[in-house]
């Protein structure tokens, strides 16, 4: 990269993660359709309090994304806040045990202010995204 | 597509090139890096006056991005406002002018109120995206 203005890092720092929990973001997901172009869709996250580098987000079962990350797992995560961004490149595990998605799916919308109860019953996935490498743009 | 809020359309209506340029969007353009995986970075934006369903970029030469798009020019850009988004999906084809490139810079970075001067000197190109789907989320 030629532009000063990037950095580049391997990991979730605490920094990054006071950043990104700072207030409610909607970052946007890019995955690989079938036929390999990009594709991309705002999503709901959450930091994995298990895991450093993790960053949870959740989708449903019968929804194009689910089969398109199983074809294909790697993706691109970006944070915007107009000009100052970060964008996050890493890898994505599909977690389909439908009671704790559907719970994960229920906290995150208790977090960003919409109603859980609409999701009752719905077959979710978390997806864990595993971030491999981090670039800030400020 | 199976979500109710979701619309698809194949063209840039007018109402949606209102909206894309009522305020200073900075859309993500999400494209293949050289192994195919997706890359996002942020992006100053024109809608092409002259030409339908065509959106304008600028990148700097020698950039990954310029590179990446050569290999594979197929490219999604999104738009949000919160969970109103909107994501065009296309090709790109890059205008190798470097005399009108860098007039394309210099009114984006006019439109953006920045300064033009930043770029003199610099090898530009414009990045010119046609858009053959465009999908809504209200």
């Amino acid at each position: 990269m030629s532009d000063p203005d990037l950095t580049v890092q391997a990991v979730v720092t605490d920094d990054l993660r006071d950043w990104l929990m700072a207030e409610l973001r909607f970052p946007v997901l890019a995955i690989n359709s079938r036929d390999g172009a990009p594709n991309q869709s705002v999503m709901w996250f959450d930091l994995d309090p298990q895991r450093p580098d993790t960053i949870l987000m959740n989708t449903m079962v019968r929804r194009l994304k689910y089969r398109q990350l199983q074809a294909d797992p790697r993706v691109s995560v970006l944070f915007e806040d107009g000009l100052r961004w970060v964008a996050m490149r890493g890898t994505a595990e599909l977690d389909a045990e439908f009671e704790p998605a559907l719970d994960h799916i229920q906290a995150l919308a208790r977090r960003y202010g919409a109603d859980p109860e609409r999701y009752a019953g719905q077959e979710r996935v978390i997806i864990r995204i595993s971030v491999e490498k981090v670039i800030r743009h400020d | 597509m199976t979500d109710p809020a979701l619309t698809v359309e194949a063209v840039l209506t007018d109402d949606l090139r209102d909206w894309l340029l009522a305020r200073p969007r900075y859309p993500l353009l999400a494209v293949l890096d050289s192994e195919g995986a997706p890359n996002q970075s942020v992006m100053w934006f024109d809608v092409d006056p002259d030409r339908p369903d065509t959106i304008l970029m600028n990148t700097k030469i020698g950039r990954a991005k310029e590179r990446f798009v050569r290999r594979d020019p197929r490219a999604s850009l999104a738009f949000e406002e919160d969970m109103t988004w909107v994501a065009l999906q296309g090709t790109i084809e890059l205008d190798e002018d470097r005399e009108s490139s860098m007039r394309d810079i210099r009114a984006l970075a006019e439109r953006y109120g920045s300064n033009p001067d930043q770029f003199t000197g610099q090898e530009r190109i414009t990045m010119r995206m046609h858009v053959e789907r465009v999908i809504r989320h209200d």
